[in-house]
């Protein structure tokens, strides 16, 4: 019995970590283990193995597909649309009034970005997984419903908010170097568009690579039901 | 075995009626709908959560903490009134397909 405890720990350990799952859900599916564990060794399997059958029923099915990781959608997406399009109608505008172009890619700010997103990640997943999503990634090849597969879904959740969040940073950042070290008030509509890149790159890598991503390893529609 | 679309087109209704026999809880409820099933219907886990959360985000189950024999937190959900009138009119709905292909399959064919 205590080992059965010690697995049962173990499991909400691994579900916890792999789905992000907040103390109640846990327990609710804790408790449907517990209940299905007792089933099983009912039936005459040894607890080892009624825990096995168990957890590999609400594991691989419940916690796969019910509480599958979302991309969490502070807004909606008619509104992050609209923000990319007019931080992008603001970079433009601002292009156009001083005919500035090369520079205006800001290819530091995105280099910036995607080290905030990389560090940011590397702090939440360790190596091992990012490696496993780039490999994924390149080979077009999705692990297998699994555990494997939760971490890439948690990987890609996790990405998409450090994208927001990463670009918010940069943006803030340099507009507040550029308010800092301005030459001439002139210049201060130029470097605030300049900084709003930082924003519009998050946004494109949230809503480009990570929320498509997400969406690829997810389970399909009829699979999870409803 | 039924197949799992159908399933997961029925899981509301299957859930709802379990509820109106008395408050459960999850597992219980899986339990329930297979045995009334014996097994036939393609259910599980992976339907029941989901569904569930949805029921009571959309106000017709509503959830509650309550304590297990074995003293442990559970968490119970029980129909509300508006899950109530959700589930008499899936019944209608329901009767009126079942009734429709009973009609088809047991007319004398022409």
């Amino acid at each position: 019995m205590r080992e059965l405890e010690s697995e049962i720990e173990r499991w909400r350990r691994g579900a916890e970590r792999r789905t992000g799952l907040d103390v109640d859900q846990l327990d609710e599916l804790e408790e449907h283990l517990r209940a299905a564990v007792r089933d099983e060794l009912a039936r005459g399997l040894a607890s080892s193995a009624a825990f096995e059958r168990a957890s590999r029923r609400l594991g691989d099915v419940a916690l796969l597909q019910a509480h599958f990781p979302k991309p969490p959608l502070a807004m909606n997406h008619a509104s992050k649309l609209l923000g990319v399009v007019l931080s992008a109608a603001i970079v433009l505008f601002t292009l156009d009034q001083t005919g500035q172009i090369a520079s205006f890619l800001a290819p530091g700010k995105l280099a910036v970005v995607v080290g905030l997103i990389a560090a940011g990640l590397l702090a939440g997943h360790g190596i091992a997984p990012m490696g496993a999503a780039a490999r994924c990634a390149l080979t077009g090849r999705k692990p297998a419903a699994g555990p494997a597969r939760h971490e890439l879904a948690a990987l890609a959740r996790r990405g998409y908010r450090l994208s927001w969040a990463a670009g918010a940073l940069a943006s803030l950042m340099s507009a507040l170097v550029a308010l800092t070290a301005m030459g001439s008030p002139e210049s201060l509509w130029t470097e605030l568009a300049r900084s709003s890149f930082g924003v519009l790159y998050g946004a494109l890598l949230a809503e480009i690579v990570f929320a498509n991503l997400w969406a690829w390893v997810a389970p399909t529609p009829e699979a999870s039901a409803g | 075995m039924v197949s799992r679309k159908l399933v997961a087109a029925a899981s509301t209704p299957l859930i709802l009626a379990v509820l109106a026999e008395g408050e459960s809880w999850g597992y219980a409820i899986l339990r329930r709908i297979r045995a009334l099933s014996e097994g036939r219907l393609d259910w599980n886990e992976g339907m029941l959560y989901p569904v569930l959360h949805r029921l009571e985000r959309d106000g017709w189950v509503e959830a509650f903490w309550s304590t297990s024999e074995e003293n442990r937190r559970r968490r119970y959900y029980r129909l509300t009134t508006a899950g109530r009138a959700a589930l008499a009119a899936e019944r209608e709905q329901w009767l009126t397909v079942h009734r429709t292909l009973a009609d088809l399959w047991e007319a004398p064919r022409a």
